[in-house]
């Protein structure tokens, strides 16, 4: 083991912990951001899920647009061969 | 206690004489444990944003439903709402789906009162549409972006409407700081949402705002009124009157059932990710048998060596966890989320123009260090401990 590699080792440990922490201490509180709060208010709240689009499952964009999911017929293999909802 | 720390401080060169077992163990936790920091800190970023949308939105959704689903709402009921003691005001909105393009791309028309999005001039590249002027568009940063539309852009008609079809302007783009959930919107005027779907005095929802403390009051004086559940030929509406504190109560844990899945997911990855280290780190388990012969020979007590171990194990679990939160904030923040987007993010493509929600919290990042330890730990204690307890003699043969 050389010196340089254990001097690399212990910048490492030291460092990346170091960097990590102030990480998460700059995202510890959620930050108000003016624009995202004046778009919810122009527009009355929108969005209330993980889905960008109504395509797949509009309860997953926002369930105040549709409460049901098509999604919950996922695990059903056959489904367009069925004729059934969420395509 | 010297001794101690003599002995501990020898963990940190075992890291180094053998680099490459090292660098392989260290390389399998940052490949188990990133994932889940980075997935925790997008479901964290998510509910930030969720959190807002309820917050700044508004007081009460009243939307419509037949047969048990979604029906439109007449805008006749904005006038009765209005007219009630304690609301500030009332609109009405409509929000819908069309496909544009030939890749036949699933977009958001949000219809919207002229005075709503008009007064937001900031939050757009280009212009709000004008009061009175139909077929102006603004549309969000990525569909921008997929769809190549710049400001000025013309769209030829994508809807059919018994009146005849008009092109369509695009005269704003959304920032895209702005909600996940503007990235796929067209936004436009009521008038014009209305002309798209073919669909007059009917909205899909009515937005209720409430003079401060009056939420309540004015959602029992809206139940106990008949003409909102108006009448027609096929029988009375079913209005819904949905509060925030509903849908406070509701979402939230929605989003920690999918939350839910996601940890349960890599919990049984770490649960694999275990003695898969364990038969990794086999790799090395004639080395270890041969250190730990050696230096029992030399006089060394079995528990020194396992504390030696333990702390190598240590050291590799924390250059583990820290890198891979590093690398989590280096994902999410500088590459947006390359790849990983559409995972947590349904129907978004592997790269995606609006700005992707992250937080990373302590929790998830100290639960890194810990499942990281365990892991290591285990492959490399239960190999020492087999080695160290042994005749020095047998395990060096």
């Amino acid at each position: 083991m050389t010196a340089r590699g254990r001097a690399l080792l212990l910048a490492a440990a030291v460092a990346l912990p170091a960097t990590a922490a102030a990480m998460l201490t700059a995202s510890a509180s959620p930050a108000i951001h003016g624009g995202r709060a004046s778009f919810q208010r122009e527009v009355g709240g929108l969005g209330l899920g993980p889905a960008v689009d109504l395509s797949r499952c509009a309860c997953g964009f926002d369930p105040r647009v549709e409460s049901g999911c098509a999604l919950g017929l996922e695990p059903v293999p056959v489904r367009s061969a069925l004729g059934l909802p969420g395509e | 206690m010297g001794k101690l720390a003599a002995v501990a401080s020898t963990g940190v060169e075992a890291l180094l004489l053998h680099p490459l077992r090292s660098a392989t163990s260290l390389a399998c936790l940052v490949a188990v444990v990133l994932p889940f920091v980075a997935g925790a800190g997008v479901a964290r970023g998510l509910l930030d944003q969720v959190e807002e949308s309820i917050d700044f939105g508004a007081d009460l959704h009243v939307t419509a439903s037949r047969f048990g689903r979604p029906a439109p709402v007449p805008l006749e009921l904005v006038g009765t709402i209005r007219a009630v003691p304690g609301v500030r005001d009332a609109f009405p909105r409509i929000v819908g789906e069309v496909v544009l393009g030939v890749d036949r791309l699933p977009c958001v028309v949000v219809g919207l009162p002229a005075e709503r999005l008009a007064s937001a001039g900031e939050l757009v590249e280009g212009r709000p549409w004008l009061p009175g002027a139909s077929d102006e568009l603004v549309v969000g940063a990525e569909l921008a972006s997929r769809l190549e539309l710049q400001v000025g852009a013309r769209l030829p008609p994508f809807y059919r409407n018994e009146s005849g079809e008009r092109v369509s302007t695009v005269v704003g783009i959304l920032r895209a700081d702005l909600p996940i959930w503007a990235g796929n919107v067209m936004f436009c005027s009521f008038e014009t949402a209305g002309r798209i779907f073919d669909q007059a005095g009917l909205a899909t929802s009515l937005l209720v705002t409430c003079e401060p403390g009056n939420r309540e009051a004015v959602r029992r004086r809206l139940r106990s009124i008949d003409e909102l559940a108006p009448r027609d030929d096929h029988g009375p509406l079913a209005v819904i009157l949905r509060s925030k504190d509903d849908l406070a109560a509701l979402l939230p844990s929605s989003l920690r059932h999918l939350e839910g899945i996601f940890t349960l997911h890599f919990v049984l990855a770490f649960a694999v990710g275990i003695p898969l280290l364990m038969v990794t780190s086999g790799i090395g388990l004639a080395e270890r048998r041969r250190e730990a012969a050696l230096l029992k020979a030399l006089g060394w007590m079995t528990d020194e060596v396992l504390l030696r171990g333990m702390v190598e194990s240590a050291l590799i679990a924390l250059l583990g966890a820290s890198l891979a939160t590093v690398l989590a904030g280096a994902w999410l923040g500088l590459l947006n989320g390359a790849g990983i987007v559409g995972v947590f993010l349904p129907g978004a493509p592997p790269a995606v123009a609006f700005e992707l929600p992250f937080r990373l919290l302590p929790v998830p990042a100290l639960l890194a260090f810990v499942i990281s330890f365990a892991v290591v730990a285990t492959g490399t204690l239960h190999a020492l401990w087999r080695a160290a307890t042994a005749p020095p003699a047998l395990a060096l043969r």
